[in-house]
């Protein structure tokens, strides 16, 4: 084992929840998980014994047994990161308190990689590694305050397109409608005004027709005056 | 969310009519915490009951152990209740220390102003009242099924 090598303790008394934590420290370059606990006493034990550089605790660890649905009997993680900075003031504690808010369901899509550690502060989250714990100025009196992140996966942007597709697709479907919808309605009002134009069009064409048969009628076989200018003026 | 609408989410409040509901709600404000930040102290004067909108907040007691002092969590308050009690139970002093988990939006009560109301409108403070005691129970429940369990481990 390397020396600069980052040694770890987890403590959880959920299995799954361990799993998950080995998986986001073991991501990181030269973070080992050396120990893991199940109840606050453990935690303490191992802490105490292997004099981790960083123990990493469940908000919602038992100090003995965890009870099914009864929250009281998982309260023992502030006490004892406070206990492990006291005991081993080296190891860096961090306390993780949204581990039971559905995020290890969603790691489940993400996998470790999508995971990362955050410090959730008011005006915004700042990311943080294992490495980066020693010597900070940030630690509250040896604990860090800190939450486990989901980055943004590809899978939910690919979601969100087809989303901005689906909402464009709608829309456009939607515009085509109303467009039939008002071209429909233009129909009759569009045979009124081609039947118009037709019969004004036929009038004038007969208008013309009969004009010039009037003419015709009025002068006799006479070709009309200004026929005959246009015949002279063609031929200059 | 209305201030009211937060109120009535609470096992405290939510037996309330829409008008109290109002008049609790005046004597309100909205604090933000850091996690890690201490709320109170305890053994510091309790002017203030707290409802946790956001967060996760752990009540600490102070034990003495040898020459250090030791603190052991008692409960751990989640969204939608209710903690700081002392505000409207004499002698108003805080019995525990609240400590932010996460960080973590509170409703601040006017614990003066709440005893106030609930001395004049003694219907409003029965209610109140009633909805301590269904709080205490559950929490006397939970605290007997952890001793139970945590003596049959040892």
């Amino acid at each position: 084992m390397k020396s600069n090598n980052i040694r770890v303790v987890l403590a959880s008394d959920s299995p799954r929840t361990r799993d998950v934590l080995r998986q986001v420290v073991e991501k990181e370059t030269g973070a080992v998980v050396i120990g893991e606990a199940e109840n606050s006493a453990r935690a303490l034990n191992l802490t105490k014994n292997l004099r981790p550089d960083v123990a990493i605790i469940d908000t919602s660890l038992p100090y003995v047994v965890g009870l099914e649905d009864v929250a009281l009997s998982r309260i023992g993680g502030l006490d004892t990161a406070q206990s492990i900075v006291e005991r081993t003031p080296k190891t860096r504690v961090v306390l993780l308190g949204n581990l039971d808010t559905g995020v290890l369901n969603e790691h489940e899509l993400a996998g470790a990689a999508g995971v990362t550690l955050i410090r959730d502060r008011l005006d915004r989250s700042i990311p943080f590694t294992l490495r980066e714990l020693s010597g900070q100025e940030w630690l509250d009196n040896g604990v860090v305050f800190a939450n486990l992140k989901l980055k943004r996966r590809r899978t939910a942007t690919r979601s969100s397109n087809l989303i901005y597709a689906g909402m464009f697709l709608g829309g456009a479907t939607i515009a085509v409608g109303w467009l039939l919808i008002v071209a429909l309605w233009l129909v009759p009002a569009g045979v009124y005004i081609a039947a118009t134009g037709a019969a004004v069009l036929l009038g004038s064409l007969a208008a013309k027709i009969l004009r010039s048969a009037w003419r015709r009628f009025r002068n006799g076989r006479q070709p009309a005056p200004d026929e005959a200018t246009a015949t002279v003026e063609s031929g200059q | 969310m209305t201030t009211k609408e937060v109120l009535q989410e609470c096992r405290l409040f939510g037996t309330l009519s829409d008008a109290d509901l109002g008049r609790v709600a005046e004597m309100t404000s909205e604090r933000d915490h850091e996690a890690g930040a201490t709320i109170f102290q305890e053994g510091a004067a309790a002017n203030e009951l707290y409802l946790l909108q956001e967060g996760k907040v752990a009540l600490q007691m102070t034990l003495p152990a040898g020459e250090a002092i030791k603190r052991v969590t008692i409960d751990i308050v989640t969204e939608n209740q209710v903690f700081g009690w002392s505000a409207v139970v004499s002698p108003n002093v805080y019995t525990l220390t609240a400590v932010c988990l996460q960080r973590s939006r509170l409703l601040v009560i006017d614990g003066r102003r709440l005893s106030k109301l609930m001395e004049e409108d003694t219907s409003l403070g029965y209610q109140v009242m009633q909805g301590f005691i269904k709080v205490v129970a559950s929490r006397l429940d939970d605290t007997r099924q952890v001793l139970l369990s945590e003596r049959s481990v040892t």
